[in-house]
């Protein structure tokens, strides 16, 4: 081979090298592009939008069962950010034209050594009869709605709490999996968030004690 | 040897090139850069009882009260308390102070620009006329027509900052206290 084509050829090379980067570049950014039906994104977006309704019911009901104003502005502040946020996540399942829920086993999406390293928060939070970590039962449920002011604020906040540290893990789950830049960041001010509202309430608890 | 060179400029200052061109595509009108922007980490939104000792003035975020200030378009005629005005920055809310000698028509204009996620109120110790504060970001300017205000506005309500996506600027029903 002449001096000449070697010189073609390294060029070519280099400029098939520039345009593979540069196409990967923009699908990687590029937001329009649907995740898999079995993606951490899409099992996150339905999950967490029932996880999230849980909280919204319970800081409802909590609202009912107590005059304290402190518990009340708290529960009123997680029902407009839960229930917003859900509205986030359902609004992504909309735009990828996928169904807003699944027949799948709950939490499938989480990767299982993601799940095996938080192994002990998911046995402090998964309560038998209840279908996600940090999730209260039905009868759980049932108890918060038959009580009323300390008895009810004491079960709100233990059960809160609980819901928090489950849905930090799951939060925790999508960062961990995900490179889907928006999503990614909404899961992180749930971690973040939620992270420090488990010790607004431990505070809060303690005054009970 | 010499053409081998010349090749991998061009192909490096075209890589470049293609780089910043598609990331000047991205988000347009969110990365507009805003002049004298001043930004600072903060990390730390537990809830606290009692006063906060902030570093900047007017604060732009950290520990904070339980309730916040309601900030869906209020105008505020005292100066509101720090660390609820804080808790409204957490929920993606722009807050608009000035310095009380401002003049009314300077008042006026910022008025009009208040709405959803943005509220207002005067701020004694703050060194600049007029100033604007977001989650960790902040910027003074000296007028009320300066075009960074608009820019500031639509960058930061409800912007990527925002600690709590999705949380209210209404005030809770029933009383704040």
């Amino acid at each position: 081979m002449n001096n000449q084509n070697k010189i073609i050829l390294f060029a070519g090379g280099l400029l098939l090298i520039v345009i593979a980067g540069m196409l990967f570049l923009e699908t990687s950014r590029d937001k329009s592009v649907v995740p898999k039906e079995s993606s951490a994104e899409v099992g996150f977006a339905r999950d967490m939008s029932i996880h999230h309704q849980q909280a919204v019911d319970m800081s409802f009901l909590i609202r009912e069962r107590t005059t304290n104003q402190e518990i009340r502005n708290f529960a009123y502040d997680i029902i407009n950010t839960q229930a917003t946020q859900r509205g986030m996540m359902l609004g992504w399942l909309e735009l990828w034209n996928l169904p807003l829920t699944t027949t799948e086993t709950p939490m499938a999406w989480m990767a299982d050594e993601h799940m095996s390293g938080d192994m002990e928060v998911m046995r402090e939070t998964f309560t038998p009869g209840a279908i996600m970590p940090g999730m209260a039962t039905p009868e759980e449920m049932e108890r918060l709605r038959a009580s009323a002011n300390i008895e009810a604020e004491k079960l709100f906040l233990e059960l809160m709490i609980r819901h928090h540290q489950g849905g930090v893990l799951m939060a925790q789950g999508l960062v961990d999996q995900s490179e889907h830049e928006d999503m990614v960041r909404l899961a992180q001010t749930m971690v973040d968030g939620q992270q420090g509202e488990i010790e607004y309430m431990q505070g809060l608890l303690k005054r009970y004690k | 040897m010499k053409n081998i060179l010349i090749i991998t400029v061009a192909v490096i200052i075209l890589l470049i090139g293609s780089v910043w061109w598609s990331n000047s595509l991205k988000n347009q009108n969110l990365s507009e850069g805003i002049e004298g922007l001043e930004q600072f980490t903060r990390t730390d939104r537990t809830h606290v009882q009692g006063e906060v000792a902030y570093e900047e003035m007017p604060p732009v975020g950290g520990r904070h009260a339980n309730v916040w200030a309601a900030c869906n378009g209020n105008i505020y005629d005292e100066p509101v308390i720090n660390e609820q005005a804080v808790h409204s920055l957490e929920h993606g809310a722009v807050w608009v102070t000035y310095a009380p000698d401002l003049p009314e028509e300077q008042i006026d204009a910022l008025k009009n620009k208040v709405r959803g996620y943005t509220f207002m109120s005067p701020f004694p110790d703050q060194t600049s006329p007029i100033m604007l504060t977001a989650w960790g970001n902040q910027l003074a300017v000296e007028s009320a027509d300066d075009s960074r205000i608009d820019t500031f506005l639509r960058k930061f309500r409800q912007g990527a900052q925002t600690p709590e996506p999705g949380a209210t600027c209404n005030a809770v029903p029933g009383g704040m206290n």
